[in-house]
């Protein structure tokens, strides 16, 4: 429809940064201490993912499926849907997404190749990142600290977390896995970038990292399967 | 000055009797304000309308942050007490709705307001529901005006509006647009339908309606709301570090505000402009900007030349 395409991307955002941020505030101060819960949480999957069995991928992914439901419900749901209406259908991504992972943690399944040695590190870079800095960076971009963006909230937090998590786990079912945290931070990127926030060159870096960590998983598998076996 | 301008008489009544008679300390405070705002007559009514309104774009969306509310209707507490009427607000912009409820209903002020809202859906029959649940969330008993905003589905929503108007559920109808989005046709909504109101995108640096829909307007007796006056705060940030021509004191604009809102509501088709603010202090300067000398045609000239080469 004529009247639908005349609009830009800008025109869809209807808050300011101060309000967007502020929601993380609300949530923080209203449902504490699951935030705290929850963030640590997703310290403990990077913990438990640092050995590699398919019980603990299995918990992991479990646990990431929490960390989804918690951003969906509590963020997208409870919080963004006041200033921005598309947010229920960020909820429902989310909360599909959390299915998955359900889904994907009940059935397991992972690959037996062995990792690739770079993107392990990187993608395990990106996750201790999600965990440690993501938090920081209300405060030092100059944002209350009650405004820090913790996993399972934070939506940016949680995508990228997620992902990171997903490409280092090797799931067997990697790819679909991947769709949903990936469409978000293209979201979230440009939300961040139209809002004029320095927060998205945080975002931005880590994404590359992620991307570099995808990438570099996908070389050296393929260096692998074109090594000449033992004996030949 | 150019322009046939008369004084909010509203105000200037309260504040003569609350002068004269010595009437309590509500009446006091709201006599406090400054210079009541000049105003300029809707064509079709000719009711007076002051020049200066709030939008609530981006603004007033708040969510249900208790702190920002407050602050809001803080906003509007200024607002009113400097002798504005207009705010607009649309479906569209997420919680702003609301926010001007909640407003309303803490200062009481329903019977003040001049409730500009608009319909957005492109659903045809989505269209009255829509209306009502922005009118509860208002806590008006009826809109003043309802506008279909940006055009969508307005072969659908304009018949129906009319039809509230003729029953006395609607006061005004209107369409609206921004950013320069979609002129020719709007141009012949404009020359076909019986339109109370229009809004446009208007200030120093766009002026492309002056070409066509300006001079359309006052021709079919439409008034014209100027939106996004400050390009979103990009204008005014573009100015900050500027230095105002010293001629601006001549008509009384002490600031880059106040500059940029005496150009659009110079312009004899406006009836007024809706800044949109999160603070009480850029509000009371917005409302002043529609007090004092207003620029004629050759000064209004002379400042989108020298904004214009800035």
């Amino acid at each position: 429809m004529e009247g639908w395409s005349s609009y830009a991307l800008s025109d869809f955002l209807l808050f300011s940064p101060q309000t967007y941020f502020r929601q993380f505030a609300l949530i923080n101060e209203a449902a504490m201490p699951l935030p705290v819960l929850l963030h640590a949480l997703a310290a403990a999957l990077l913990w438990l993912s640092s050995i590699s069995t398919p019980r603990r991928g299995r918990i992991v992914l479990i646990g990431l499926a929490v960390l989804c439901a918690g951003s969906a419900w509590l963020f997208h749901w409870r919080s963004y849907a006041a200033i921005n209406w598309i947010a229920p259908w960020f909820a429902a991504g989310f909360a599909m997404q959390a299915a998955l992972l359900l889904f994907s943690g009940a059935a397991g399944g992972f690959k037996s190749d062995s990792p690739s040695r770079a993107g392990t590190l990187l993608a395990r870079g990106v996750a201790i990142a999600c965990v440690i800095l993501y938090p920081l960076q209300a405060v030092v971009f100059g944002r209350p600290w009650r405004e820090a963006e913790l996993i399972g909230i934070s939506p940016d937090a949680t995508a990228l977390f997620t992902a990171a998590m997903i490409v280092l786990l090797r799931p067997s079912r990697r790819r679909l896995l991947l769709v949903l945290p990936m469409a978000w931070l293209v979201i979230g990127l440009l939300t961040l970038k139209t809002m004029g926030a320095p927060e998205v060159w945080t975002l931005g870096a880590l994404c590359l990292g992620l991307l570099a960590a995808t990438i570099a998983g996908r070389k050296d598998r393929a260096a692998d399967r074109s090594a000449p076996a033992p004996g030949d | 000055m150019t322009h046939s301008l008369e004084r909010f008489p509203h105000l200037g009544r309260r504040a003569l009797l609350g002068g004269a008679l010595g009437f309590g300390a509500l009446a006091a405070s709201r006599t406090r304000a400054v210079a009541a705002p000049l105003t300029r007559a809707i064509p079709s009514s000719g009711e007076q309308m002051p020049l200066v309104g709030l939008g609530t774009w981006i603004t007033f969306n708040v969510g249900r942050d208790p702190a920002a509310l407050d602050a809001s209707a803080a906003v509007m507490r200024a607002f009113f007490e400097g002798g504005g009427r207009m705010i607009d607000s649309s479906p569209m912009y997420a919680s702003s709705q609301d926010t001007v409820g909640y407003g309303l209903r803490k200062l009481g002020r329903q019977d003040a307001v001049f409730s500009a809202e608009k319909v957005w859906t492109s659903s045809t029959e989505g269209g009255p529901q829509q209306i009502e649940e922005s009118r509860r969330e208002w806590g008006v008993q009826r809109f003043d005006l309802m506008q279909v905003h940006n055009l969508l589905a307005w072969q659908e929503h304009l018949p129906r509006l009319q039809a509230m108007k003729r029953e006395g559920r609607l006061r005004y109808v209107g369409i609206t647009t921004s950013e320069g989005r979609r002129h020719d046709e709007f141009v012949r909504i404009m020359e076909r339908e019986p339109l109370d109101f229009v809004q446009v995108t208007y200030n120093v640096l766009d002026r492309e309606v002056e070409r066509r829909i300006l001079p359309l307007a006052r021709e079919r007796g439409i008034a014209v709301i100027a939106n996004r006056p400050f390009r979103e705060k990009a204008l005014l940030r573009a100015l900050a570090d500027k230095e105002l021509p010293p001629w601006s004191a001549d008509i009384g604009a002490a600031s880059w505000a106040q500059f940029v809102l005496k150009f659009i509501v110079s312009h004899p088709a406006i009836v007024c402009a809706i800044p949109a603010t999160t603070r009480v202090d850029h509000v009371r300067e917005n409302l002043a900007a529609a007090s004092g000398p207003l620029p004629d045609e050759a000064t209004r000239q002379r400042m989108a030349d020298y904004v214009a080469a800035l």
